[in-house]
């Protein structure tokens, strides 16, 4: 069979055709001898008739537009065969037809329904073998054969009687040869070669335990009363242990011993089935093989069937494994229990943690404490509702550092929909995370380098504003001095001199306050925040500050707000710079008109604004779009970092800055927007 | 002439007010405190006591205190100012005094300088108001006079004999007697050197 499937390649050349004919012619031949060699003495038809199934077996090894060639090589084994046996030719003739009908009914009903080879590899291929090829053809076909023995009058059968001995007999041959050829030719020998030297063994063991046992039971058992039943089961375990171990090619290969076995012993006298007359012997025999065929030609079907199932599942296993192995990303699987089944090498590596030790929640371990409580409620959520999560967190890495990942989850679900638990990929986002560190770091610094340049700014005006206590409470002191000096001491109007010397004190040290806050280097903190306090103090630092400059501060005060999501001292700097630009944009303003607005109002439901009017230059529209640039500036003496600064203030906080023309009156108003901490969701 | 003793303390911020008036009060000065120099004026146009001297904070929003020393002066009111400023720079500090303040004090303020200012502001208010009242009582002497007896007052100032005024004026040298000894008693000065000396005050010779 190996020169066979080799030269499938030349088939289509005539020389191809030729030998493919011949070949068929001579399997037919010999079939036929083996069919007469089976025939019982005594009884005129053969136990076991392989010619037809030879012919069906070489149909199903070819297209069907070569079915012709198949038939044409069998013709004259046919006749040559049968004219040895001194049959009339139109009884050879008739023969022939019956002969090649069946095979031609099997072959044509299975191709309709199955297409690739028909190797007994799975259900359905032996399912549709089986009912078509093996039991419909030799039913419809022996039809034919009985009416055309009876036109021919051959051997003076009558038509029953011909239908019910050819009907087994072919269903014998159907089951026990062609599986054989079919399965050898569509595998060649090459998928039995390369195999370890244990399952050459293996397979000697079988065929050989089969033949002691099928001649011990089969021909060397005598014949008669004293044959035991039970021994026929002999043969059963090596056929189960071929199917198991050999799948199909095993199985039908150890059928055609023990079919062999079986008539031949038979044939020579031996055996059980030798007792009663020929016709019930032969019946009984068949019966027998057709019987323990079948069951074993499916189950071998389903042998192979599942080991290919299973094939491809350890493949799809080993594909994803080395997958995710390689994947440059950290992969996790859970199950349905929520416990983690699976971490990939990546993870691993990253971890510096073995498999066994991240198994189950074993992992846990590694997150940082701080991360551990949000992630487990984020993933038990997400899990109740089987919906995908995403989340930040620190997992310690094989150095003892925490490094910080980003962990997605998704819910994994079998084909038809079972909820089979989640998988997910977390990538490494510590540098990302540190530059994002230094970048907030630089610009807390930047940001407290401008305060502090303001607050040099400032100095003039905020030394008048520590100045006006210093004189109220130097003033204070000296006239009570004085008061303790008359007769009598007015000693209650010393006691409210005490009283403002305090409060003066206070409010001297509240200026002091201010001012270290401004310049205080503090972590950007985002905390509930009230703004409108945010604006009083800027406008009390500035108070002097707009006294000098002979600028009025119109604060419209509109009742209370919720808190706001703000860092003070953040907040304090965006006021002052807007403040103070105001002031700029008016230097050049007659006196009366310099006034600057501030106010505050809701802006939708979840976030307040404020804004600073000025009425003063005004901006152009082309300059409009440069004054939040860094190292823009229109003053002569300043830097430009105002309000580049302050825009970047704002955003941190998820808020707006902007700046719009006033009209019809000439400045600029500035416009910010902060979120209200209700809509916090750490809140 | 009694010696005035209101002090008008012109200061925006609140407790320095209060503190200043304490002070001031208890050297034994009477003071008039305001929170703008607007306040202030609006008291001097009611019709308010005018009389003192006036402490009067530099910086404020609206009026400046210099603002006030030009309108008071416009109207020209008799008011020594004294300046105090948190923000004791020199050429406004010279300004002010050359415009006639008594004193440019830095914030905070000594008891003794502020006491001393004052009283110095004072001195002057009394003793300017006292030159004024003089002036007034001559110019009402003059209003008096015929003119007759004002263009003799005016040739015997000169230093014209009788007999040339009479000449002068185309009258005889009795009648000129009789107006000169008339301008003497409503001028009421007893020589010749008093009337001269009163006249010059005046400053209504025309030579």
């Amino acid at each position: 069979m190996m020169a066979f499937a080799q030269t499938k390649s030349q088939m289509n050349s005539m020389a191809g055709l030729t030998f493919k004919a011949v070949l068929v012619c001579t399997a037919y031949y010999i079939g036929a001898i083996v069919g007469f060699a089976l025939t019982l003495p005594t009884y005129s038809v053969s136990t076991l008739w392989p010619p037809n199934a030879i012919l069906l077996a070489f149909l199903l090894l070819e297209p069907r537009q070569r079915y012709w060639l198949i038939v044409l090589g069998a013709f004259p084994a046919h006749v040559a065969i049968q004219l040895q046996s001194g049959v009339p030719l139109p009884m050879i003739l008739c023969w022939f037809i019956s002969n090649t009908s069946e095979a031609l009914i099997g072959a044509f009903c299975l191709r309709r329904y199955f297409q690739g080879p028909v190797d007994f590899s799975n259900l359905r291929c032996v399912l549709l073998y089986v009912v078509f090829a093996a039991l419909l053809a030799p039913f419809l076909s022996s039809f034919l054969d009985a009416g055309f023995v009876s036109l021919v009058g051959w051997k003076q059968q009558s038509y029953w009687e011909v239908w019910v001995t050819r009907f087994p007999s072919n269903v014998l041959a159907g089951l026990a040869v062609p599986p054989v050829i079919l399965i050898w030719a569509s595998k060649g020998v090459g998928w039995f070669k390369g195999a370890p030297w244990r399952r050459y063994f293996e397979a000697l063991l079988i065929m050989a335990g089969l033949l002691v046992v099928s001649l011990t039971v089969f021909s060397w058992q005598t014949a008669g009363a004293t044959t035991t039943p039970a021994f026929l089961y002999l043969p059963l375990p090596f056929l189960l242990w071929a199917a198991m171990r050999y799948g199909a090619a095993g199985a039908s290969t150890a059928l055609l011993i023990v079919v062999l076995c079986s008539i031949f012993g038979a044939v020579s006298g031996g055996g059980p089935f030798v007792s009663a007359s020929p016709a019930d012997n032969v019946f009984s025999l068949q019966i027998f093989l057709v019987a323990m065929s079948l069951p074993i030609l499916f189950l071998a079907g389903l042998v192979e069937e599942q080991r290919e199932k299973s094939r491809i599942v350890s493949e799809s296993e080993i594909r994803f494994r080395s997958m995710a192995n390689t994947a440059p990303a950290l992969i996790w699987m859970s199950g349905m229990d929520r416990r983690f089944s699976f971490f990939n090498k990546g993870w691993l590596d990253l971890t510096g943690r073995t498999f066994d030790q991240e198994l189950d929640n074993g992992w846990i371990e590694g997150l940082h404490p701080e991360d551990a409580r949000s992630f487990l409620e984020e993933y038990g959520k997400s899990f109740d509702a089987r919906k995908a999560f995403s989340m930040e967190h620190r997992l310690r890495r094989h150095d003892g550092q925490y490094g910080w990942v980003l962990n997605n989850g998704v819910p994994r679900f079998e084909l038809d929909g079972t909820f089979l638990g989640y998988i997910g990929s977390a990538i490494d986002i510590t540098q990302y995370k540190e530059a994002e560190t230094n970048l907030r770091q630089q610009r807390e610094h930047l940001a407290r380098m401008s305060r502090i340049s303001t607050m040099g700014e400032l100095a003039a005006s905020l030394a008048h504003e520590l100045n006006q206590p210093l004189t109220a409470i130097l003033a204070n002191a000296q006239a009570g001095e004085r008061l303790l000096l008359a007769k009598p001491p007015d000693l209650d109007e010393v006691g409210a001199i005490l009283k403002d010397i305090v409060s003066d004190n206070t409010r001297a040290g509240e200026i002091i306050w201010r001012m270290r806050a401004l310049a205080r280097k503090e972590p950007f903190e985002l905390a509930p925040l009230d703004l409108l306090t945010v604006l009083e103090d800027v406008v009390l630092l500035l108070h002097s500050d707009a006294i000098l400059q002979n600028v009025r501060i119109r604060f419209e005060r509109g009742g209370r707000f919720a808190p706001v999501r703000g860092d003070r001292v953040h907040l304090h700097q965006v006021v002052l710079n807007l403040l103070l630009n105001a002031f700029e944009a008016m230097k050049d303003f007659p006196a009366n008109e310099r006034e600057v607005s501030l106010w505050i109002t809701a802006e939708g439901d979840d976030r307040l604004k404020v804004g600073v009017r000025d009425r003063g230059t005004g901006v152009s529209d082309e300059t409009m779009g440069r004054v939040f640039e860094p190292f823009y500036t229109t003053k002569h003496d300043g830097v430009g970092m105002g309000l580049a600064i302050s825009r970047s203030i704002i955003e941190a906080h998820g808020g707006r800055l902007w700046a719009e023309s006033n009209h019809p009156k000439t400045g600029t108003t500035f416009y910010f927007t902060l979120p209200l901490w209700r809509h916090e969701s750490r809140a | 002439m009694a010696a005035t003793r209101t002090v008008f303390l012109v200061d925006d911020d609140p407790s320095v007010r209060r503190a200043l008036t304490r002070l001031i009060k208890s050297a034994g000065y009477i003071v008039q405190a305001f929170a703008s120099a607007r306040d202030f004026l609006k008291h001097r146009e009611a019709g308010g006591e005018g009389t003192g001297c006036l402490v009067l904070d530099v910086r404020m929003p609206g009026l400046s205190g210099l603002d006030l020393q030009r309108e008071l002066q416009a109207v020209d009111a008799l008011l020594p100012i004294i300046f105090i400023t948190g923000h004791g720079d020199i050429p406004m500090g010279v300004k002010a005094m050359k415009d006639g303040a008594v004193d440019f004090l830095p914030k905070p303020v000594n008891d003794k300088n502020l006491l001393n200012s004052i009283e110095q502001a004072l001195a002057r208010a009394t003793h300017e108001r006292a030159e004024r009242q003089e002036l007034d009582e001559i110019k009402n002497r003059v209003e008096k006079l015929t003119p007759r007896e004002r263009e003799v007052m005016t040739l015997v100032v000169r230093g014209m004999l009788n007999k040339q005024i009479a000449f002068e004026l185309g009258t005889v040298e009795k009648t000129v007697k009789v107006h000169r000894a008339r301008v003497m008693e409503k001028m009421k000065v007893q020589s010749l050197a008093e009337l001269v000396r009163v006249v010059e005050r005046l400053g209504i010779i025309n030579t």
